[in-house]
């Protein structure tokens, strides 16, 4: 699949202060997550793909295209739904959302049509006619969806949609994010600080901490995968272990507080590992089987010194 | 029994020329302004004086014929002239300024508020096209209020007139649309400016107010004090004065000597005498070059604070 999101050594500066600091990645979808703790330049990385923000240095190519020359087209195949609370005041939500697609370039008859049938999708048919200002926060979340739908993009960027919501609301949203997802033709590029989000719609997610990639991991590959994750604590010299898994064709990597990481496929014997660990002269105090959650490749990630090799991608 | 389809579904239709778009913000904005009542209250008020110019203008074109229905006519002694649209044009430019801050304060601040602006240019709209369409509902407010009326009054009055008024008067028109458009393209600009950094309606209307009398007292306070009329290119106020005693009054008295009017003579020798008691006005370039100034810091302020995203820093 051709990559969505090019990104080249991308340095965003706001006044003075770097924000991203030399981002690199292909990300294809068709669900990219963006992820994250707050300040990590989620949001940056967001307004610098639509071209709010000059690039300091490198290059971003979305769909193809160059935000710094060519945002006018990026926008017109984008919808964005944003972080905060954004709505025009004193309109309906049927006004608003027909709006804004007009404001994309639909004719009145058709934005009219696919405003309703937006606001339907959402969950908002019975209040289309009510003031957006009176709505609550979750209402606001699904017609802020509706005007970034309803012109039909090819990429849509969410912007923490579930940001502010209770339970409830959070699942319905994170419902219509998968269901969207689902559309042929469709990308999706879901930011949030929330692990469970993210892990719940998106294939591939990209992982940045303080401005830099930290990771990126392919979620639905591992999904389909047939492999699990080994989590071993040792005691004596590792070496001569590590040259046993080496010599059992296991790929293997340092994880969370110094534990040893193993990937096997899952029909292999946990039986020779523990062999191999005997015959390597080292004990094993604890060996834990692991799905490797994007809770436990965040944790990884966020130990990734990015500042000392400028990222891992 | 019917079944609404409430799956997401893409819409292939062309788009909106660009143009077209951006005629998507004056629409949608005009009818917001017209929610007003003192809006449209003032929007009629604005048009009673072209009503009654225009009543007046077709009484003096048409009093023979008229005489036959309503002989008290012959009694009536009406000369519409220039001394006749000045005074009209006058009222109704007090009137303009009534609706430019009944309309205008709130155009861009309840944007700005609501967080609606990243909505705005994350379509393929760049920030002049939001400011042109902003501008555009004041445009059209503002002229449509004054300035199209009363030309179109003119107009008819040309066209009923005899060959002696035409060859009179046939300087009107440029001086209503010179004297017209300096005004209503500086409350346009300005007021969108005041409306881009105040919030708040009624300071806007302090601030808009106070754009007007406190640099045309200060330019007052500097004439008595140093006899010179060097400050008014600081002072609005004065410059569309000027603009409209150029337009109406110079351009009146440079004809005083074939006018037959004597009212129209005595106002001009009456402003002849004010002004010779005076220091030396601006020239008109400097006036026009000053206005010019004026208009550009009022869209470099506009163009300042219109971010898709706030950056501090």
């Amino acid at each position: 699949m051709a990559p969505v999101i090019q990104l080249q050594d991308l340095v965003v500066h706001l006044g003075s202060a770097p924000i991203l600091k030399g981002l690199s990645c292909e990300l294809a979808g068709p669900t990219i997550g963006l992820l994250g703790p707050n300040g990590a330049g989620k949001s940056t990385l967001i307004r610098s793909l639509l071209g709010f923000h000059d690039a300091a240095g490198g290059t971003a190519r979305v769909l193809g295209l160059d935000p710094q020359g060519e945002a006018r087209d990026i926008r017109s195949q984008v919808g964005y739904m944003p972080e905060h609370d954004s709505f025009i005041s004193g309109q309906t939500a049927i006004r608003f959302v027909r709006y804004m697609a007009e404001l994309h370039g639909l004719p009145t008859p058709e934005a009219m049509e696919r405003a309703h049938e937006a606001l339907f999708w959402v969950g908002l048919g019975e209040a289309r006619y009510r003031e957006v200002d009176g709505f609550s926060t979750g209402m606001k979340q699904r017609v802020k969806l509706a005007q970034a739908i309803v012109h039909s993009p090819s990429l849509v960027i969410l912007d923490e949609p579930t940001n502010g919501l209770d339970p409830p609301g959070r699942a319905r949203m994170l419902e219509l994010v998968k269901e969207l997802a689902a559309t042929d033709g469709l990308t999706l590029l879901v930011s949030s600080h929330v692990m469970g989000d993210i892990e719940t719609c998106a294939d591939e997610v990209l992982i940045l901490k303080e401005g830099r990639v930290a990771r990126v991991h392919q979620l639905r590959a591992e999904r389909e995968g047939d492999h699990r994750f080994l989590e071993i604590e040792l005691v004596g010299d590792e070496a001569p272990f590590l040259h046993a898994l080496n010599d059992l064709g296991l790929a293997h990597s340092r994880g969370t507080r110094q534990r040893l990481r193993v990937a096997t496929q899952r029909d292999f014997p946990v039986a020779k590992i523990f062999q191999a660990a005997l015959d390597a002269g080292v004990t094993v105090r604890s060996l834990v089987q692991r799905e490797d959650t994007l809770r436990e490749v965040f944790l990884d990630a966020m130990e990734v010194d990015v500042s000392a090799n400028g990222g891992a991608a | 029994m019917a079944v609404m389809d409430r799956s997401y579904k893409r819409w292939d239709g062309d788009p909106m020329p660009h143009w077209q778009r951006l005629l998507v913000i004056p629409e949608h904005g005009l009818r917001e302004v017209f929610k007003r009542k003192l809006v449209r209250f003032l929007y009629i008020l604005s048009l009673l004086p072209s009503l009654m110019l225009l009543i007046a203008a077709f009484v003096t074109t048409h009093l023979d014929d008229l005489l036959a229905l309503f002989p008290f006519l012959s009694e009536l002694e009406l000369d519409i002239g220039a001394t006749a649209y000045h005074v009209f044009f006058r009222f109704q430019s007090f009137i303009l300024f009534l609706l430019t801050l009944a309309g205008g304060p709130s155009l861009i601040s309840r944007d700005l508020t609501n967080q609606a602006l990243p909505l705005y240019l994350s379509k393929s709209l760049s920030r002049t096209d939001y400011v042109l369409g902003k501008g555009l509902v004041l445009l059209v407010l503002l002229a449509g209020a004054s300035l199209l009326p009363l030309c179109t009054v003119y107009c008819l009055h040309w066209f009923w007139a005899d060959s002696d008024w035409r060859s009179e008067y046939g300087w009107l028109l440029s001086s209503l649309l010179t004297s017209g458009g300096a005004k209503i393209l500086f409350l346009t600009i300005f007021v969108l400016a005041i409306s881009a950094y105040v919030r708040r309606a009624r300071l806007a209307w302090v601030g808009l107010i106070g754009l007007f009398l406190l640099p045309w007292m200060c330019s007052r306070g500097f004439e008595e004090a140093a006899r010179t009329r060097v400050a008014e290119v600081a002072a609005p106020k004065v410059l569309l004065s000027s603009i409209e005693t150029w337009a109406f009054i110079d351009r009146q008295a440079a004809r005083a000597i074939s006018n037959k009017n004597p009212v129209e003579k005595a106002i001009a020798e009456t402003h002849d005498l004010v002004e010779s008691r005076r220091p030396a006005p601006l020239t008109m370039p400097v006036v026009f070059a000053a206005l010019l100034g004026w208009l550009s810091a009022g869209l470099f302020a506009i163009y300042r604070k219109l971010r898709p995203v706030e950056v501090i820093g």
